[in-house]
């Protein structure tokens, strides 16, 4: 049973939202991606969510991000009541051990190095469209 | 029987004459006999036996009749007969006769018609004898009551004449030998002192008097101390009779002198030590009720506490008083918890007046209990005002560096976190635009692919070669950058399984690219360093020979460790091209390559990595080659110590 709930990627570089939409795009993913520009703008989703607007299936995040940074934003929603039960993938260039602890402590799903080559990130989506679309029992 | 002139003759003998009948009368007497005996000048015919005279031999024994010369001679037992008659007369006393009888045959017929005796007094000769007996028994008596040795020696013969019985008491030795043989005196005179009491000796016999002293060892080991002296006796005429001395045992007096003289050198030498020893000596008392005072004080204490020793104990000051007050309670303490304890008396403590202000003293001393209920300490006080402020002055220098070190240390910090951010930055950052200059190439190689011709389209793959190069340089920059992180957790790491994992790791290159991977380590190797780091540079020495050895037919790579003067030597070869030995250490640098990318490619960074992994585990790497003869790359690490395990 294929989730069509809409996927959140907060992500800043417009670069990155659009390759991300057209890797998604590529592999034929229907989800909706709906796209948050900062660390504030992806925790004002939380207010929405609250309101009734459907959770996403998946955040895909990105750790370095204005304003409010990553892991503050993977911190307080993982604290949230609710939203704490949507998976959460980081998916950044960094694979500094530090990050990587610290998203795992934070309770992130998974962790993901974006890759440069475009291939490998078409891969990425679809690793991500198969196992959190497709196979993941959600919990929501 | 005679006529008038050889009665003159008999009458001027000196000798005694008698004359006996058969009938022992005496029928006549010459002058001498009847002076000698009392006869008087009258007739004479009295028979002996009325005369009262007894007669004994030499020895006192009375001489019975028949044993009498002039019996014997009467009764025909030999033709004269002698002997020594000591003859008791009532008128002229004991006379000693020497007595010749000889039987008169006046008829010629054989037998004896009378005696003539004759006989000499030596009466007085007898009596000079006596006396000279006496006087050398006397002698012998005193000279064995002397304490000291007596000896008198002949010195023409070199005979003992006379040793007191001293000798045998004082030297333990029987004095006989030395009457047989006077060179037995030298027996047990300490071999040290032999030569020079025969020198004294002989000096004696040339010149006089001589005084020595030496040592004699008893036959019961003894050491004796004695004190000889020797002089020469003179006859009437002058000239040296005998050779006398005296001999005593000093042992007693030198051994008091020694002890003596010992004394005085240890006292001398304890009152030099208590003058140049550091700090001022003192014996402290306290009494029954803790009243103090100083019992001896040596000249520095003055610095010390600011009074003279000699006035601090003749007015008895207690040194609690000298004390800064601020002190004296601790004080009091440590000198309580020292005399219940009996344990030294160890206190550092201020003493505010004195010559040269306030000094801060350091006591030691060791508590003696009297037993008037009292305790002396013994010991002595040492001035560590200096060392105090050495200490002090140490002690805010090593403050300062500390602060200093922290500053530094933060700085250091401050540093490296602006490092690990910029790496951070680089990391994001700079992939960042690659991702889209390789996304958008991507997307323009395939979605519009018919708008481009060929230049355009190898234009394209170039962009995103290019993309991909500077992907792999910055990762590999990163990788170097991590490979300093943190401080290394050096430990005991197991050779074998960490050769086997990177072996493992590359497996599935060795089989896709048909090389011939042998590892060989010997059992039971470990090294003492970091498992991550170890791992990573065995890694990459591995991909270099993987890589280096591409495009090859016979792809053959080694890898293994053995134990080597105790460390543990890893090492990697391969076939591949090698390299000139001249460019040896530059390989190991950072974007140092010695092939043109289109021949091997690669970023320059791998051997770098190792190099910087290897130092941190503080090993050693380096290469053997040869062109086209093939690499070898050496890590040696410090072998694990089996308590390390």
């Amino acid at each position: 049973m294929e989730d069509r709930r809409p996927i959140l990627l907060v992500e800043d570089n417009p670069m990155d939202v659009d390759l991300t939409q057209r890797a998604f795009a590529k592999r034929h993913i229907v989800n909706v991606l709906e796209v948050a520009r900062d660390g504030e703008e992806a925790l004002d989703w939380i207010a929405r969510w609250e309101a009734g607007h459907p959770l996403p299936v998946v955040i895909l995040l990105d750790l370095k991000l204005p304003r409010v940074s990553g892991l503050e934003v993977l911190r307080q929603l993982k604290a949230h009541p609710e939203c704490c039960r949507i998976p959460v993938v980081v998916l950044t260039t960094s694979r500094e051990d530090g990050d990587v602890a610290a998203a795992y402590a934070l309770g992130v799903n998974s962790y993901i190095v974006k890759p440069v080559e475009f291939e490998k990130f078409i891969d990425v989506a679809a690793q991500i469209d198969l196992y959190w679309c497709v196979l993941n029992q959600q919990a929501v | 029987m005679a006529d008038h002139n050889d009665r003159r003759i008999i009458d001027s003998l000196e000798s005694g004459l008698l004359w006996f009948d058969t009938d022992l009368r005496i029928i006549d007497a010459n002058r001498a006999a009847r002076e000698v005996l009392g006869l008087g000048p009258g007739p004479l015919g009295v028979r002996i036996a009325d005369l009262g005279w007894v007669q004994h031999d030499p020895h006192g024994a009375v001489i019975p009749e028949e044993q009498r010369p002039v019996w014997r001679a009467l009764n025909g037992q030999g033709e004269t007969t002698s002997g020594t008659v000591v003859v008791q007369t009532p008128s002229h006393g004991e006379r000693w006769l020497r007595v010749r009888a000889v039987p008169v045959d006046s008829l010629g017929d054989g037998m004896p018609r009378g005696a003539v005796v004759s006989f000499t007094d030596f009466t007085s000769e007898h009596r000079a004898v006596e006396a000279a007996r006496e006087s050398e028994q006397l002698f012998r008596m005193f000279g064995d009551h002397a304490l000291d040795l007596i000896w008198i020696v002949d010195p023409r013969s070199s005979k003992l004449l006379y040793m007191n019985s001293a000798y045998e008491r004082i030297w333990g030795r029987p004095a006989a030998p030395l009457y047989e043989d006077l060179t037995h005196w030298l027996d047990g005179i300490h071999p040290e002192d032999q030569e020079r009491v025969a020198a004294a000796a002989l000096q004696t016999n040339a010149s006089g008097m001589y005084e020595t002293e030496y040592r004699m060892t008893r036959p019961d080991g003894r050491l004796v101390w004695i004190r000889g002296r020797g002089f020469p006796l003179f006859g009437a005429d002058g000239r040296m009779r005998y050779m006398a001395g005296f001999a005593e045992d000093i042992t007693l007096a030198r051994t008091n002198e020694a002890l003596e003289h010992a004394h005085r050198v240890a006292q001398e030498r304890l009152e030099r030590i208590v003058a140049t020893a550091p700090g001022a000596v003192n014996s402290y008392c306290q009494d029954s009720e803790g009243r103090g005072r100083f019992t001896f004080a040596s000249p520095a204490i003055r610095e010390l506490l600011g009074v003279d020793a000699a006035t601090l104990v003749a007015r008895g000051i207690d040194l609690l008083d000298l004390v800064h007050a601020d002190d004296r309670a601790m004080v009091a303490e440590t000198l309580r918890a020292s005399a219940e304890l009996g344990s030294a008396w160890l206190a550092t403590f201020r003493v505010p007046h004195t010559a040269s202000g306030e000094r801060c003293l350091e006591a030691h001393s060791m508590p003696v209990r009297e037993s008037e209920g009292g305790v002396v300490w013994h010991g002595f006080l040492i001035d560590i005002t200096e060392r105090r402020r050495a200490e002090q002055e140490i002690r805010s220098l090593n403050i300062d560096l500390e602060r200093r070190v922290a500053e530094r240390t933060s700085e250091l910090e401050a540093k490296h976190r602006e490092m690990e951010s910029f790496t951070y930055s680089v990391s994001h950052d700079l992939k960042a635009p690659l991702r889209g200059i390789d996304g958008y190439s991507r997307l323009l190689e395939s979605d519009h692919v018919d708008r481009l011709d060929e230049e355009g389209r190898f234009f394209v793959a170039m962009i995103r070669k290019a993309t991909a190069h500077m992907g792999d340089l910055i990762d590999d920059l990163l990788a170097y950058s991590r490979v300093e992180r943190g401080r290394p957790k050096l430990g005991p790491v197991a050779a074998g399984p960490v050769v086997a994992s990177v072996v493992d790791g590359v497996a599935a290159e060795t089989a896709a690219g048909a090389i011939a991977l042998r590892s060989e380590v010997e059992p039971g190797l470990s090294v003492l360093g970091e498992r991550d780091g170890l791992v990573l540079a065995l890694r990459n020495l591995l991909d270099n020979a993987i890589k280096f050895t591409a495009g090859r037919p016979d792809r053959a790579i080694d890898i293994g460790a053995h134990r080597s003067q105790g460390q543990v030597l890893f090492w990697v070869r391969d076939n591949g091209p090698g390299f000139d030995m001249r460019y040896h250490d530059r390989i190991f640098e950072i974007f140092q390559r010695l092939h043109r990318a289109e021949e091997f490619p690669g970023t320059g960074v791998g051997l770098a990595i190792v190099r910087k992994a290897v130092e941190r585990m503080h090993g050693k790497v380096w290469a053997e080659s040869a062109k086209g003869q093939g690499a070898t790359f050496y890590v040696q690490l410090p072998a694990a110590q089996p308590a390390n395990l």
